[in-house]
């Protein structure tokens, strides 16, 4: 218990504690010798009354005379305190009686020899015998004094003399002197208190000024320092405290400083860093717009040559022309999507959808390769649906076969779905090349192709895996790869499964892709050479396209022409104040607030995107490939009638 | 005097017995023999009367003195006489029956009938401490002319003298009043009959009835009666007895050393007897509490002597 106590409580103790017990102890040996006296007087008293009344009765008891014994009784009951007297006979006879005897105490026997003290609780009693008092008679004619033989003989006893005293006297002092035992113990007990408290504050006093500076130190005010107090240990320790303080206060300036300058180097990294980014995102945004324009233009100027007319010759060349304007599409698209998932500005837009129509997609686009090399390509059927970003994903899947497809030399491609739990596994196997181990990391980095030192543009560039991991990173998707070399790989996805939404769903296979003759077309684009090249194509494509530089002169073209838009078609960054979105708002205002419209642009910014899906607008990147346009044409409501 | 604890002294004895025994040839050992029994001042007193007496006619050598526990009776065959001092010294010698002449002294008569009785052939004789009753009574005449009543308190050991006193009453025109008493507490009763008469109360040697616890309240009723009471000690007198008549122990010695001479001197053994000298001692302050104007103590015992002699003359 006294290992919880504080210092000031057990510095009380120590000092209460020896006088408490000193005092008791004091207390009790002196009251005790004071009821010792005061019994003792009390009984001395007593026998002196005793051996008054023996001698005073002697001779009355030895004459028998009644009369005397009877005075001598009443006249010692003249004293204090005395409550009873009584003279016996030798043969216990009653001779006299004063006062009233105790009758607590047993009736007196006779006459003894010896005194007796009886006592009682009210009553204390001496019985004294009464003897003969001796003349000496013997001075030396021993015979004659002391009779035959000479030898001493015990007197004979006359009687006995009963004296009572009350104890009332005696016990009022007894308790008188306990009282004040009892009184002066509590006063010594409040006084070693007081003087305690007060020498406790004393020595707890320095030791609470060094506690609370320690204290304020612990709360880190260093400044804090203890008062020069006592002397001894304590001095050391008031010394120690404020030496402790100081250096505390200098290692936390120090540290300080130091911390403030890392700090300091820290943001100055950081700032190179984010100017380093931020130049780095110029230079794509500006790249990507620059750059797309003209391969805008050329992609679509190169398919409408195709669709013409050639001799042989010129129709091969207008082929290779288009394959390496692909490749660079190609090129140009991984690395703005790269670019665009570094910068962090693709917001997923997570939505259940149908799987299969996603497989379809796929597999058609990746079948022309895959027959080209002789390849298997098969997606199992499932009817799963599953929550996912459905544009981000196919770009996913469609990646993984591929790569699949462009390395499997031989053999099969295999899309196939598993349900694990409520998860869905979509593996991509080919019976390939394999990866080793110790590259399966590598070929999720940037440009890595393991098996095209030579850098053969059809076999990609080396950003499909990546754009891949980002890409499943982004959405959550767990991405795995199982691959021995020579064995093939399988790459793995595992994405939640989704409930089916009939209705969306029948909704879009509604629609099957269809022809675009005769769709009236309104198109905006500042660029006269992406206008053309989009209008040639479109028209190609039997569409009758209503193109302009700006919103008043295609409303212009419009009214001129009395028709009635059906697809609009928009650049997003025009000249003027206004922009695709504007432009797309007004049209349909003026002709009705359900045509379809698609936005293009060559920005990557988050802006542009926000914007298109404020606005719930389809957005296509410049280059736009014909192909992806003619899908989003065949796909986008009201466009097939 | 006591040779036997002092060295020097027992080596000058010594000297002179080799001395006698060259010179004389005549004896071997004490002629008397002194057995002394408890050691007290009345002891030493009466050996020192009785050497003192027998001195000039014997040789120191002559005077032996023993211790009762030392005694035996085979050794001192040349002793011509045996003389006790004391009860002790008296009760260890009768015991051992020494073929001697055996003088006790310094005891009671009643002491003395008490021991067993001599062998036949053997003496033995004692002067006693008791005054004889007549004595008394002349004390009483002499002292008190006017008082013609005594009263005795009478216990079981003082009826003979009791009857000797009541004997001699006549002579001394005197009445005896007698109350007899067995234990102490018939005393009071028997005193207040007793003391109803006037009359002078004399002590006895009994102490049955006078004993140290009974002498002040026997005091304090009789001066309560104004009776005077007469011991037989000077102790008596000191407690407040009004006279007593009492021998002292020198005055026993020097008795007995005139038998011892006797003894010597080839006589027989005198029969037991009485202290043949005597002293009268008084207390003033209870005279004059009482009333009573008395002679001087010395006057009053030469009266006594002057009836004694005048009635019967010393042998």
């Amino acid at each position: 218990m006294i290992d919880h106590w504080g210092i000031r409580a057990r510095v009380m103790l120590a000092a209460v504690l020896p006088m408490l017990v000193l005092a008791i102890v004091l207390t009790a040996f002196y009251t005790r010798t004071r009821i010792n006296d005061h019994e003792d007087a009390y009984r001395a008293r007593g026998q002196a009354f005793g051996r008054q009344l023996a001698a005073a009765s002697e001779y009355a008891l030895f004459s028998g005379n009644r009369e005397t014994l009877q005075r001598l009784s009443a006249s010692m009951l003249a004293e204090e305190d005395l409550t009873g007297v009584l003279i016996l006979a030798h043969n216990g006879e009653i001779l006299a009686r004063s006062g009233n005897l105790d009758t607590a105490l047993p009736p007196p026997r006779g006459a003894t020899t010896d005194e007796e003290v009886l006592s009682s609780r009210q009553t204390l009693r001496i019985i004294e015998p009464v003897l003969p008092s001796s003349v000496e008679l013997d001075d030396g004619l021993s015979g004659i004094a002391v009779g035959v033989g000479g030898e001493a003989r015990a007197p004979a006893v006359l009687g006995a003399v009963v004296v009572d005293i009350s104890r009332a006297r005696l016990d009022a002092r007894l308790n008188e002197l306990l009282l004040t035992s009892g009184l002066s113990i509590v006063l010594v007990l409040i006084g070693s208190l007081v003087l305690a408290n007060y020498m406790s504050r004393s020595v707890t006093g320095p030791i609470r000024q060094v506690a609370t500076a320690v204290e304020r130190i612990g709360r880190g005010q260093f400044s804090a320092r203890v008062p020069p107090v006592g002397g001894g240990t304590l001095r050391t320790l008031a010394d120690g405290v404020n030496e402790m303080a100081t250096q505390l206060a200098s290692a936390h300036e120090d540290m300080s400083r130091q911390i403030t300058e890392a700090t300091a180097e820290l943001r100055e990294r950081k700032e190179q860093a984010e100017r380093a980014t931020l130049s780095k995102s110029r230079f794509l945004a500006a790249a990507s717009h620059d750059l797309r324009q003209p391969m805008h233009a050329l992609g679509l100027f190169i398919a409408e040559l195709a669709q013409h007319q050639h001799p042989p010759q010129i129709r091969q060349l207008v082929e290779r022309i288009a394959a390496s304007a692909g490749a660079m599409e190609n090129l140009l698209d991984s690395l703005l999507d790269i670019s665009r998932l570094d910068a962090d500005v693709v917001k997923p837009n997570v939505r259940p959808f149908a799987l299969q129509p996603l497989l379809d997609r796929i597999a058609a686009e990746e079948r022309p390769g895959a027959d080209a090399r002789d390849l298997e390509l098969k997606a199992r059927p499932t009817d799963a649906w599953i929550s996912s970003d459905p544009v981000l994903f196919e770009r996913i899947l469609g990646n993984l076969v591929s790569n699949a497809v462009r390395y499997t030399r031989k053999g099969r491609v295999f899309v196939v779905c598993r349900r694990r739990g409520n998860r869905l596994r979509i593996e991509v196997r080919d019976n390939g090349i394999g990866i080793p181990p110790e590259s399966q990391e590598l070929i999720f980095q940037e440009f890595v192709q393991l098996h095209n030192p030579e850098r053969a543009r059809d076999k990609g560039l080396g950003l499909g895996l990546p754009i891949v991991r980002r890409l499943t990173n982004l959405l959550g998707h767990r991405l795995t790869l199982r691959s021995r070399p020579g064995k093939g790989s399988v790459f793995a996805v595992e994405v939640p499964i989704a409930a089916p939404m009939p209705e969306v769903e029948r909704l879009e296979d509604r629609r099957p892709p269809g022809d675009l003759g005769g769709l009236s077309v309104a198109l905006v684009d500042d660029d006269p050479l992406a206008r053309t090249s989009m209008q040639s194509l479109l028209s190609s494509w039997g569409c009758n396209v209503i193109a302009a530089g700006d919103l008043d002169a295609l409303t212009d073209s419009l009214r001129r022409e009395r028709k009635q838009p059906e697809l609009i078609i928009s650049d997003f960054r025009l000249d003027g104040t206004r922009n695709g979105v504007d432009v797309i708002r007004s049209l349909r205002a003026l002709h009705g607030s359900d045509i379809p419209a698609v936005l293009v642009t060559g920005d990557t910014g988050e802006d542009t995107l926000r914007l298109a899906q404020q606005q719930g607008l389809p957005l296509l990147h410049k280059p736009v490939r014909p192909a992806r346009l003619r899908a989003l044409l065949n796909r986008l409501p009201g466009a097939v009638e | 005097m006591n040779f036997r604890r002092s060295n020097p002294l027992r080596g000058l004895l010594a000297v002179l017995l080799i001395l006698l025994a060259t010179i004389s040839q005549a004896a071997s050992g004490p002629r008397v023999v002194l057995v002394t029994g408890e050691r007290n001042a009345a002891q030493d007193e009466t050996v020192g009367a009785i050497r003192s007496a027998l001195v000039p006619e014997l040789n120191a050598t002559d005077i032996g003195l023993v211790e009762a526990q030392d005694f035996d009776g085979g050794g001192h065959a040349e002793a011509r006489i045996i003389v006790t001092v004391g009860t002790q010294a008296a009760k260890a010698v009768g015991a051992r029956r020494p073929a001697q002449p055996v003088l006790n002294t310094l005891l009671t008569r009643e002491f003395y009938e008490a021991q067993p009785a001599p062998l036949p052939g053997q003496a033995r004789s004692a002067i006693f401490l008791d005054q004889p009753p007549r004595r008394q009574l002349a004390l009483l005449n002499a002292a008190l002319p006017d008082q013609g009543t005594v009263a005795l308190l009478v216990g079981p050991n003082s009826e003979e003298v009791a009857r000797q006193f009541v004997a001699s009453a006549p002579e001394h025109k005197l009445k005896v009043n007698v109350a007899q008493v067995t234990q102490e507490r018939e005393i009071f009763q028997a005193l207040e009959k007793l003391l109803r008469e006037r009359s002078v109360l004399f002590a006895l040697p009994d102490a049955a009835v006078f004993n140290t616890y009974t002498i002040q309240n026997i005091l304090l009723t009789s001066y309560r009666h104004r009776t005077p009471l007469i011991g037989f000690s000077p102790a008596y007198v000191r407690a407040g007895a009004l006279l007593a008549l009492y021998s002292t122990p020198a005055q026993i010695g020097r008795q007995a050393a005139a038998i011892v001479r006797s003894v010597l001197a080839g006589m027989a053994l005198p029969p037991p007897q009485a202290p043949r000298e005597f002293e009268v001692a008084a207390n003033p302050v209870v005279a004059r509490s009482l009333g009573i104007e008395l002679d001087a103590p010395e006057r009053i015992a030469e009266r006594v002597r002057e009836r004694e002699n005048l009635k019967e003359p010393k042998p």
